[in-house]
């Protein structure tokens, strides 16, 4: 055994940098469930909750200026299915995917306050407009894109099963 | 669930550094090696994944036994619907065509052991002759990497050694091209001040070199593990242990005789390491050793509590703590020495690449676009 050097403790030691792993997909997918879900309900209740007019006689009059006035036709109140309108929204992040839900402690928790007011912070993207898209060729990650060894098993991260020397995940660099 | 096969004690390589214990005609039998397999996999069905790697000694000595295994775990991973990724730690002398085509098919990743320039290799690393092992190494190393789909070369660092690791970083990483380069100190050698100073030495100049590819080479992504690896684990919030070497639930090493150890280091000096047995190919895991192990290592580290760098250094590792002090939790005081030297500089390199919005940088610790290779 080296007995040359002892354990030093550091103490109030600041990197000075943010932590806080963005993974796209996983950060933004509650953010924007929480926006269909927002923007479904304003749908249905501005759509066709309050649009019908009644005369305080109990006669119903039509509205000219909505179609929505003819309450004999049923309105088409079913609840939007989330994730269809996420995927055709921005195929980018599968929200329909476990995998994409953020993890309570791998991800900064989102304050959906801030979110709306796009106050998403830290946001790379902005600091990066230039950034050209991904050539795979370029990435040194060989499975950025899905290669499991089996064609119908979907490929695993193995965030848990990293040695002692190398940071986590084996998306595998060449 | 992660399972290293000890293929051979054999080696082509003499290496000053290796922890371990060489025997000359110590192979693991192919009933072993199968049997090793088919455990790794029968307990990776919930969990759907799983990892072998080969180790050694120099594992391509027994190329047929991990053919067999390979072709054997593929089939059987399938019937049990396990996603299987193969691992390969070789010193790379024994590599051929042959053997570069079988890995390419079979999408092995590659960890090759190489120290850097040829005086680097060649004192650390000689043939069991004495003769330097450079030249063999970097023989097919073109097309090894060219056909590979993952490499990554790993570097011991050394007293002897250190204050090459700038010339050996270039020399792998800009005149080889290998992206992925990942230096480990050596910290079962005795080290002393001046040692620990040419490395600072070293660091300083390999800060300017990394953020000058940082700023000019903007679409050649690259991954050093000296600097990303603390970095990462800066924005991750910090490791604890058990995040990497699992060791009693979700790694294990097997032993030629089919003797199951936490990880390669136990299995590598099996006689030391009698007392961390977990089980044995032929009757499965001892469960109560196992979950004793693992507790273990789930422990904070005995003297690293209340540092500020504690889940940024590399303290997880129980192998190397049992190693070098006799305690999985117990941290080497060179390691301490080491990394509280290598992480301000680390960070400083962070704070200039983010204060400049590099895309490199960015793209690799912000996004998921660059990844280490986990090693063994």
């Amino acid at each position: 055994m080296n007995t040359n050097f002892q354990v030093r403790k550091v103490t109030g030691y600041d990197p000075g940098y943010p932590v806080g792993r963005r993974r796209p997909g996983r950060l933004e997918a509650r953010p924007l469930k929480f926006l269909f879900l927002v923007v479904g309900f304003l749908f249905f209740f501005v759509g066709f909750g309050c649009t019908n007019k009644v005369e305080t006689t109990g006669v119903q009059v039509a509205d000219d200026d909505n179609i929505a006035a003819d309450t004999t036709v049923t309105p088409d109140t079913a609840q939007p299915d989330m994730d269809d309108l996420q995927g055709v929204t921005d195929p980018d992040f599968p929200l329909d995917d476990d995998a994409a839900i953020p993890d309570a402690d791998e991800v900064l928790v989102p304050d959906y306050d801030d979110q709306l007011a796009g106050e998403l912070v830290p946001d790379f993207d902005e600091a990066q407009p230039d950034i050209a898209p991904v050539d795979y060729d370029d990435v040194l990650t060989g499975d950025a894109i899905p290669d499991a060894l089996l064609p119908d098993i979907e490929t695993p991260d193995y965030d848990d099963q990293l040695s002692g020397v190398v940071a986590p995940d084996d998306d595998y660099l060449k | 669930m992660h399972a290293i096969l000890f293929l051979t004690r054999q080696c082509t390589l003499k290496c000053s550094y290796c922890y371990v214990e060489k025997h000359e005609k110590s192979h693991m039998p192919i009933e072993v090696a199968l049997k090793a397999a088919d455990l790794v996999l029968e307990k990776s069905v919930e969990e759907k994944k799983a990892r072998i790697s080969f180790f050694g000694g120099e594992p391509f000595i027994r190329f047929d036994v991990m053919r067999e295994v390979t072709d054997h775990a593929e089939k059987k991973a399938k019937k049990l619907g396990v996603a299987l990724k193969l691992h390969v730690a070789t010193n790379g002398t024994l590599i051929t065509p042959e053997i570069i085509d079988w890995i390419a098919k079979k999408k092995l990743t590659v960890e090759l052991s190489l120290d850097g320039v040829p005086a680097a290799q060649d004192a650390n690393r000689p043939f069991n002759d004495g003769h330097g092992s450079y030249a063999a190494v970097v023989k097919h190393l073109p097309t090894l990497y060219k056909k590979a789909k993952h490499l990554v070369a790993v570097a011991v660092v050394s007293p002897a050694t250190a204050h090459r690791l700038y010339d050996s970083t270039l020399h792998v990483m800009d005149d080889l091209g290998i992206r992925n380069f990942v230096p480990v100190v050596d910290y079962t050698a005795q080290w002393d001040e001046a040692g620990l100073y040419t490395l600072k030495e070293q660091y300083e100049k390999l800060a300017e070199w990394y953020l000058e590819r940082s700023r000019t080479r903007k679409k050649d992504l690259f991954y050093y593990s000296l600097f990303d690896a603390h970095i990462a684990a800066h924005i991750k919030g910090g490791f604890r242990p058990g995040d990497f070497c699992d060791v009693g639930r979700n790694i294990f090493a097997v032993a030629e005789d089919g003797r199951i150890f936490p990880c390669v280091r136990f299995a590598g000096k099996p006689e030391r390491a009698a007392g961390f047995v977990m089980g044995h190919v032929d009757t499965g895991f001892i469960m109560k050793k196992c979950h004793e192990i693992a507790a273990e290592n789930l422990k904070p580290r005995t003297n690293c509590q209340g540092c500020s760098l504690d889940g940024r250094c590399f303290t997880y590792c129980p192998c190397l703590n049992w190693d070098t002090t006799g305690e999985m939790t117990t941290v080497p005081g060179v390691l301490c020495a080491n990394e509280s030297m290598l992480i301000p500089i680390a960070d400083r390199l962070a704070r200039e690449l983010i204060a400049e919005k590099n895309p490199v940088f960015l793209r690799k610790h912000y996004k998921k676009e660059i990844e280490p290779i986990d090693i063994v």
